[in-house]
């Protein structure tokens, strides 16, 4: 659905996106690498569970929560991808071991 | 002009509890709201139903405290009938811990008091040592030396609260009137005009619920009013899986998730801006109660002034010089919530305060000055 410009000629980071390895634009944000790969959600709701994917890119709707190196409930529309870095899918509320 | 039997100035939990109630006893009722620039107490609450630790020094309170405690489940099912709101009312019962041998002492004695000054034969309350507490709360910090535990405590969604009566009054026939902030009131013979900036409104009489600025009223009208704003600052972080399995006096997780912090006092006026230090000291509190709370992300905080009269009791009374003006003040919008809107509302409807409710009129600061 989503198409980077193909005038982009930044050098590239590898990612890896619920474990598979992508290759993505240096300093792009991780909610856009995740649209850009294909994926319309990235998460499912802390209370019904439905999914829910990036909307606002702009810090606010925080639908665009993933999982990054394994910190839970993180806003990747505010996050610049890394090379080497795991972004996986949220689901739903995060985990705390007591 | 348009007239109504009531006008209640403020739309915040106090006023709307009480605005509900005199609509639910057929009167017409406007209620006057001032607007977003108001210190709203009500979006600054934890949402306690709380019962245990109040009214060591006024039993009056005690007892008026356990009485809303009564009303509650009725009232939060009413509002859930009429408005299809689920307040999320649960009465489960509450934690307040303790970090040393002492701080139990002296909870105890005041506990005791407490259920001394309201006659009970046995104390509602539960004193827990640190292995109690342990079994309940499993993972709780090694700073927590014990716990006081009331069945009576319980908690509630105060947002939804807020919006459930905010839906029922008008369904009872009432009118709302919101960004008016009041100017005066004029009373003429025994009608008693309120004027906003915009427009006039007609009463026989006027009830004030507009928290802090009470104060600036009552004055207006050659009254002074014991109260004082006191900061609150809150932090609310991001949803978690159920982790704090009951209610505590300063760590509440919601039905949804969200884990609320909240303890601080700060007398600084009516600054209502947060503050790292504050901020650092709540966070710190409850990671040293829950150690397992720390690599928490907090998404919101936000600082509120509420209102607290100077002895933390509930303030209700006329104006003096003018009989029809009912100046209403508490620091328990939630907690008496179902008390101020099925008792309290129903005096004023009735014109009479009975004798429980003239305990909390303010001659009683009078007295505590000529001591």
């Amino acid at each position: 659905m989503f198409k980077r410009p193909s005038n982009s000629n930044r050098h590239k980071v590898t990612v890896t996106i619920n474990g598979a390895p992508v290759e993505v634009p240096a300093g792009e944000t991780v909610a856009a690498a995740v649209l850009v790969h294909g994926e319309r959600a990235c998460r499912t709701t802390a209370v019904s569970g439905s999914a829910r994917g990036p909307y606002c890119m702009m810090g606010v709707c925080h639908d665009c929560l993933v999982q990054i190196d394994g910190v839970p409930n993180r806003q990747g529309c505010r996050v610049i991808v890394a090379d080497g870095m795991e972004i996986t899918h949220q689901s739903g509320a995060r985990e705390l071991k007591p | 002009m348009a007239k109504f039997d009531a006008i209640v100035v403020g739309g915040g939990l106090l006023g709307m509890s009480v605005a509900y109630g005199l609509v639910r006893h057929r009167l017409t009722v406007a209620v006057i709201d001032e607007g977003d620039v108001a210190h709203r107490a009500s979006r600054g609450t934890f949402g306690l139903v709380w019962v245990q630790s109040k009214g060591r020094a006024m039993p009056d309170y005690a007892r008026w405290t356990r009485e809303s405690f009564k009303l509650w489940p009725a009232f939060a099912k009413e509002l859930h009938e009429k408005t299809g709101i689920d307040v999320g009312y649960s009465n489960e019962g509450g934690y307040m811990f303790a970090f040393s041998e002492e701080e139990i002492e002296q909870r105890k004695i005041a506990y005791d008091e407490i259920c001394a000054g309201l006659g009970l034969e046995h104390p509602d309350y539960e004193i827990l040592d640190r292995k109690a507490v342990v079994a309940s709360f499993p993972g709780i910090g090694d700073a927590v030396r014990g716990a006081t535990y009331c069945p009576l405590d319980g908690d509630c969604n105060p947002l939804a609260l807020l919006h459930a009566l905010h839906k029922a009054f008008p369904i009872d026939g009432g009118k709302y009137f919101p960004g008016q902030r009041m100017v005066e009131i004029v009373e003429n013979g025994s009608r008693l005009t309120l004027r906003t900036a915009s427009t006039h409104f007609a009463a026989d009489r006027i009830v004030l619920a507009a928290g802090i600025a009470n104060a600036r009223i009552v004055e207006s009208l050659g009254c002074k009013l014991p109260l004082h704003p006191l900061r609150g600052q809150i932090l609310v972080s991001e949803r978690a899986r159920p982790v704090i399995p009951h209610l505590t006096h300063t760590v509440r997780q919601t039905r949804e998730g969200s884990i609320m912090f909240g303890d601080s006092h700060e007398d600084v006026g009516l600054d209502d801006s947060t503050t790292v230090g504050t901020i650092r000291s709540i966070a710190g509190n409850a990671v040293k109660t829950f150690p397992f709370l720390a690599g928490l992300r907090i998404v919101r905080t936000w600082g509120c002034i509420r209102p607290m009269p100077v002895d933390g009791f509930p303030i209700y009374d006329r104006i003096p010089k003018y009989p029809g003006v009912v100046v209403l003040n508490t620091h328990s919008g939630v907690t008496l919530a179902a008390a101020h809107a099925r008792v309290l509302a129903g005096q004023i409807a009735d014109g009479t305060l009975d004798a429980q409710v003239r305990r909390f009129a303010m001659d009683r600061f009078d007295v505590q000055a000529a001591q």
